[in-house]
């Protein structure tokens, strides 16, 4: 399965998140010093959860305040209940890389 | 024997005691002050290097701080002893129209707890909370409930405030001014 | 009578005001409709807001709003109001927001307004709710001039830049000075008087003569320190096309007499020699403008380095939002010193400020009263004076500084927008029926300007 550079190391600050440009798009978060990607779409509201408001390896979606866990993808308040995939990260020569289904490629990998 | 109030567990002496009743009679004695006009005698109880700050509170998100205090920030209120001084002139001069004729006006305490001590700077926080009822003319009546932070400084002269913090329950001021003193 | 023409004047030469302007809930209302519909109004200071997404809640009128900026850097305006049930979708004074959600039943909206998500929409609506049609009404005009933001619901009015016409000439002697441009101290002041927020608007456009009176009091507190400088006996009145109007005096060396040290005094003096250089002496080291009113509600103290805006709450009250406007590269000791010296003079704490909302309160109470409102006021201080030659590079009419040109000229104004009804005022809006979006139902002028 594919990896896709999502971002250069140090380019995203705590509490940031940046969207990897696939199909359905995947949010990457930097929470708690470490590297979360799920996918982007919130499971409630259609939004981007890359504009949610990230703390502590949690993100709260923006339009209803939907609460996810960024380890797991697990829906931690109403109204979600659906969890998030998650997907898979690793950071490698100073690049961060996500791990994508063949299906989801939107464009050539940088 | 054993003393009358003897020494607790929870640390109550009757030194506390005595300290918590020398400031609770400094407050109401304040309050006094300020209740009969007496502007010269209240800016007495400060010291020389004294800063007096009211912030502007916000109404935010939880994410956001209530309140944004710097240098290059805004506050309600943030004098120093010369301008206190100003603002009592203004009103001793009997042409401050917003105070002429004097409002009916008294200073409520309650809540006056002794917290910290700096021993290096010889001065102890006092906390309170504080209600003032200004009436005026006809139909004029504000009130302003807040929260005082003070810095109390035992002087030769007795204890003096060098700091007061003073945290308005207001975000828009709902009063047409506020010419009293906290 | 005069008031059902919409004119705010008693009599023919236009020396005498109705007072009933000050207090009357229809004039109030029309007011709100042909006043403040068809103006451009203050909104906020670009520092305001550093990312996308910053955003900061204010009024348009009597119209709440929300200003947001955008991710290409321009701002959007929006009505603060969901287009379900009405609810604030923002109860916050500012902020960083990617969306705006109502708590009310969760109708979703982006920061331009565009209607994002409706909860249970294919259970509630099916595909029968247009979001096109139902976004947060936006404000169709927005434009910045150096620093301040503007916004209009009129879609026929001139741009800011023309609209503003010469006041721009001295409005530069605050936001232009040194070509590096303004940004506010962090914070707005705000607070609620008593009476009518054209008493503070007109005072601001041309009343200096209130001054040694109403503030007789700070201005004895202050003299200490005021080293016996004082303004010359010989000053101005500008009105301006568009009821705008500023007074002020021959430039005297205001920053000596303020309490300032001698950093921040000799600070300001240099600047204020660069400015010459660069916008003229006339505006900068030859003037200084002290008071002043662009119509219709927003007003400036130059030498106390603030703007504010007056907001109509009922006929009787008003709510004044107050900002520190400063330097943006003066250092920080200087940026402070002025600071605090609007804050100590100005905002509801201020010296000077209390006394005003004094004589606010009490102008126009008792204008219940059968007789008191039957009584004109004077407004014909300087009628048939001849213009003032004294100030030869000033754009506009210029009159000596005690004098009421400018108020007439912000009646006059007034008066005109005031006499011709909002399209808009007469028939209750109709929307958009639900079951049929594509239908042609007319809707109100301000639904017309929802983002697509």
């Amino acid at each position: 399965m594919p990896w896709i550079r999502a971002c250069a190391g140090g380019e995203l600050e705590e509490g940031d998140a940046v969207v990897v440009p696939s199909e359905p798009p995947v949010a990457l978060f930097h929470s708690d010093g470490e590297y979360h990607a799920t996918a982007d779409t919130c499971t409630h509201g259609q939004f981007s959860l890359a504009d949610g408001f990230v703390e502590e390896a949690v993100v709260e979606c923006a339009l209803h305040s939907a609460k996810f866990c960024l380890r797991t993808g697990k829906a931690l308040t109403l109204p979600a209940t659906e969890p998030l995939r998650t997907f898979p990260v690793r950071v490698e020569d100073g690049e961060v890389y996500v791990e994508i289904d063949d299906a989801m490629i939107k464009e050539p990998v940088s | 024997m054993t003393a009358l109030l003897p020494e607790t567990a929870s640390g109550i002496t009757v030194e506390r005691l005595l300290l918590q009743y020398e400031v609770e009679q400094f407050l109401y004695h304040e309050a006094d002050l300020l209740g009969r006009h007496d502007y010269d005698a209240w800016l007495a109880l400060f010291t020389d290097d004294l800063r007096y700050y009211m912030p502007i509170r916000r109404n935010h998100s939880s994410r956001d701080p209530e309140t944004v205090e710097h240098d290059d920030a805004l506050a309600l209120i943030d004098d120093d002893k010369p301008f206190l001084a100003e603002r009592i002139a203004k009103i001793a001069t009997g042409k401050a129209w917003a105070d002429d004729p004097l409002p009916r006006v008294r200073h409520l305490l309650t809540n006056v707890v002794i917290g910290e001590e700096d021993a290096k700077a010889g001065e102890f926080t006092v906390t309170s909370y504080l209600l003032i009822v200004r009436n005026r003319l006809e139909d004029e009546q504000d009130s302003f409930v807040c929260g005082r932070t003070d810095r109390f400084r035992r002087t030769p002269d007795g204890l003096r405030i060098s700091r007061r913090r003073i945290v308005l329950d207001q975000s828009v001021i709902l009063s047409k001014n506020m010419s009293v003193m906290f | 009578m005069s008031l059902q023409r919409g004119r705010a004047f008693a009599d023919d030469a236009e020396t005498l005001i109705d007072r009933s302007i000050f207090s009357d809930p229809v004039l109030h209302r029309q007011e709100l409709a042909r006043v403040f519909a068809r103006s451009w109004l203050f909104l906020a200071h670009e520092s305001q807001f550093t990312k996308p997404g910053d955003f900061f809640t204010t009024y348009m009128g009597a119209d709440p709003v929300i200003v947001t900026r955008q991710r290409d850097g321009s701002y959007k305006v929006v009505l603060n109001s969901c287009r379900h049930r009405g609810m604030r979708v923002c109860r916050y004074d500012s902020g960083n927001a990617k969306a705006f959600t109502c708590p009310y039943h969760g109708w979703s909206y982006g920061t331009d307004g565009a209607l994002l998500s409706v909860p249970e929409e294919e259970a509630a609506y099916g595909d029968g709710l247009d979001h096109s049609a139902w976004g947060l009404a936006a404000v169709p005009r927005v434009e910045t001039y150096k620093g301040l933001v503007f916004g209009t619901w009129d879609t026929e009015i001139p741009p800011l830049t023309e609209y503003l016409g010469d006041f721009t000439y001295y409005l530069d002697a605050l936001v232009d000075l040194d070509g590096e441009g303004t940004t506010a101290a962090a914070g707005v002041h705000r607070w609620r008087m008593r009476g009518n927020w054209k008493l503070g608007a007109e005072q601001f456009a041309g009343d200096m003569y209130h001054a040694y009176s109403t503030h007789l009091s700070a201005l004895i507190a202050e003299a200490p320190h005021s080293k016996g400088i004082r303004p010359p006996e010989e000053g101005f009145q500008v009105g301006l096309p568009g009821g705008h109007g500023l007074g002020g005096y021959p430039g005297y060396p205001y920053w000596h007499a303020q309490g300032f040290s001698a950093e921040v005094e000799d600070w300001i003096g240099n600047m204020l020699e660069r400015a010459a250089e660069r916008l003229g002496p006339a505006r900068t080291t030859g003037a200084v403008f002290i008071h002043g009113t662009a119509f219709p509600n927003l007003s400036l103290l130059w030498n106390r380095w603030t703007l504010r805006v007056w907001h109509p709450k009922g006929p009787d009250a008003m709510e004044v939002h107050s900002w520190s406007i400063l330097p943006k590269n003066a250092p920080p000791a200087v940026r402070r010193a002025l600071l605090l010296d609007y804050q100590r003079h100005f905002s509801a704490s201020g010296t000077w400020e209390q006394d005003d909302a004094e004589q606010w309160n009490y102008s126009t109470s008792g204008s219940d009263g059968f007789v008191t409102a039957s009584l004109p006021l004077h407004y014909g201080m300087g009628v048939g004076r001849g213009p003032n030659k004294d100030f030869p590079e000033f754009p506009g009419t210029v009159d000596t500084v005690y004098s009421e040109i400018n108020q007439r000229h912000f009646y006059r104004r007034w008066s005109e927008l005031m006499a011709v009804p909002h399209p808009a005022e007469k028939a209750a809006p109709e929307t958009p029926a639900a079951q049929s979006p594509t239908s042609e139902t007319p809707v109100t002028e301000s639904a017309k300007a929802v983002i697509a």
